[in-house]
């Protein structure tokens, strides 16, 4: 079973139009590649974090550089797309996007899993990495490893799911390739700094920072049968490898999967999408931690009153809550602070009568 | 034997079965059955279904995608017949995902509903900007625009691509329904769209209800 490190943590993650925005962070490939740029633009983050919400307990006081070797202030899974061939485009006020490779039935079974000491885009990363441990003698932080089905489809479209009735050995082949590049990709990450996931949801360093936590956004799409026909495999084998592990479900009904969730070995944490039956989650799942996640459109656009029922609501359904947490991932610019300070407040309340 | 094929067509629809909807059509012709009966019948009653299936849990996104390639395929070979006979569409509908959005499975089922569902369809694809929208609206005189976005960064493309049918004056000529991952009811009233849906049977719903307002008024 998780234990997080403290009693019901929250954790908020700000789009990249907030950090331009205010702060006038821009995303293009030297924020993501450039080890000095990476240095100081997560520090600059990490105290203009401080600077705002501080009494939050976000940021760091007088925040010095530190060596983290991917974006852990934001929401961006691209690079696993890229290093299996997807174009990548970059933007100042919002994360990289992949380009769908559409790849054709030939292209997709000739597609092998990379070797990633010699694949152009992740042996950037890797001199990235060689250029800040040595100066500064070890690294932090991860990299967002996308997920096996959102990867499968940004390589070959929605024709994936014509693939899963029509040609399910091709479709196989795609995840077999996208499995064996996601094991490679964390495997390396974890073996340099000890986690793989702060950068898929910060509320995992928050938790427990060893945690791996597979992106599984578009499970949503497919039925919970497709699922065990297609993903479930996948899942118990990455479970296996990277524990403690957890699914990232940040569609609107993790209920409808949830006892397919179960039956995976060491699946012990879930980042539960707002929408979601938690009550049911919980039943199905009766001993996971539940990293509750809200609605980053409802944040911005209710009142601080409104978004602290949605806070209390997702908590009053939650089960213990020595086993939950809290989180609003992809705030854009448009938010209140207000609205991020309600939710806050809420936790603090029931860790003041809970905890 | 009429009602066997149209219920063999009605079934290879909802079934994703590409090559007997096809097949089925040609027979249903062969036996003499009026175009319009074919589609309205068996393939636009057939997508009805399939949205009604979509909407309760039981079909989901792969489904949905097979059973609306079938009915293309299908409309396909109805098309030149349907032509002869001049059968009227629902209403015609300019879609794409909005500027700066590369995102278009959503969009694109819901283009293949609503051609299910007999509407006429001006896809613009992805990343398509409000001049572009303003453009197709002037050059394919729609009742129906559809915006698509999936990030919540380009959401405010559709207030800009609302904004800009409105700086031109072609806001009365026609319904703007939005959806998208990231869109909520709130917002599209916010924005001063006339409909939004959650999904791509819903969109069918809304279209058809959006396009019989507007006729009416």
């Amino acid at each position: 079973m998780i234990a997080s490190k403290s009693f019901l943590p929250v954790e908020v993650v700000f789009h990249p139009s907030w950090w331009h925005r205010h702060y006038g962070i821009t995303f293009r490939e030297d924020f993501f590649f450039d080890a000095c740029k990476r240095v100081a633009c997560e520090q600059a983050m990490r105290a203009a974090l401080y600077a705002r919400f501080g009494d939050l307990g976000l940021g760091e006081r007088n925040a010095a550089p530190r060596p983290v070797i991917g974006p852990v202030n934001i929401a961006a899974g691209w690079l696993p797309s890229g290093v299996l061939g997807c174009e990548i485009r970059f933007y100042d006020r919002a994360s990289p996007e992949v380009i769908p490779a559409n790849l054709s039935d030939e292209q997709v079974m000739a597609l092998e899993a990379p070797d990633l000491e010699t694949n152009m885009l992740f042996s950037k990363t890797i001199h990235m990495m060689d250029a800040l441990e040595a100066q500064y003698g070890y690294l932090e932080g991860d990299l967002n490893w996308e997920g096996l089905q959102n990867v499968a489809l940004n390589l070959r479209g929605s024709q994936l799911f014509v693939d899963y009735y029509e040609n399910p050995a091709l479709a196989r082949h795609l995840l077999d390739v996208v499995a064996a590049t996601l094991k490679k990709i964390t495997t390396y990450v974890r073996k340099r700094t000890r986690s793989t996931s702060i950068a898929v949801n910060r509320i995992v360093g928050a938790v427990d920072p060893r945690i791996s936590l597979h992106p599984n956004c578009s499970v949503q799409m497919i039925s919970p049968k497709m699922y065990h026909e297609f993903l479930l495999s996948y899942e118990r084998e990455l479970a296996s490898e990277l524990n403690p592990y957890g699914v990232h479900h940040c569609g609107v009904d993790m209920h409808k999967v949830a006892k397919e969730y179960a039956q995976v070995a060491g699946l012990e944490f879930f980042d539960v999408g707002w929408g979601s039956d938690i009550a049911a989650c919980r039943s199905a799942l009766p001993n996971a931690f539940f990293s509750l996640r809200l609605s980053p459109i409802r944040v911005a656009i209710l009142t601080p009153e409104q978004v602290a029922e949605d806070a209390e609501g997702l908590l009053h359904a939650a089960g213990p809550l020595s086993q939950a947490a809290l989180c609003c991932i992809n705030l854009d610019d448009s938010t209140p602070d207000e609205n991020v300070r309600a939710i806050f407040r809420v936790a603090e309340r029931y860790r003041r009568y809970c905890g | 034997m009429t009602e066997q094929v149209l219920q063999e067509l009605y079934d290879s629809i909802i079934k994703g079965d590409r090559k007997t909807a096809k097949d089925r059509v040609q027979a249903a012709l062969d036996a003499g059955l009026a175009p319009d009966t074919i589609l309205k019948d068996a393939m636009i009653a057939a997508m009805t279904k399939v949205g009604e299936m979509f909407s309760c849990g039981e079909y989901y996104v792969p489904e949905m995608l097979i059973a609306a390639k079938a009915m293309q395929e299908a409309l396909a070979v109805l098309k030149p017949h349907l032509v002869q006979t001049k059968v009227k569409s629902e209403g015609k509908a300019v879609i794409g995902t909005v500027s700066g959005d590369l995102h278009d499975i959503g969009k694109n089922l819901v283009a293949m509903m609503l051609e299910g569902a007999g509407f006429e369809i001006v896809d613009l694809g992805s990343d398509v900007t409000p001049a572009k929208f303003v453009q197709a609206i002037r050059a394919n005189n729609p009742d129906l625009v559809g915006m698509s976005a999936l990030l919540t960064t380009t959401m405010p493309s559709m207030k800009a691509t609302l904004d800009a049918i409105r700086a031109e004056g072609l806001k009365d000529q026609v319904q703007v329904m939005i959806g998208g991952a990231p869109v909520t009811e709130d917002y599209a009233h916010k924005i001063g769209a006339d409909g939004f849906a959650p999904d791509a049977s819903r969109a069918v719903q809304l279209a058809k209800s959006l396009v019989s307002a507007k006729r009416r008024v």
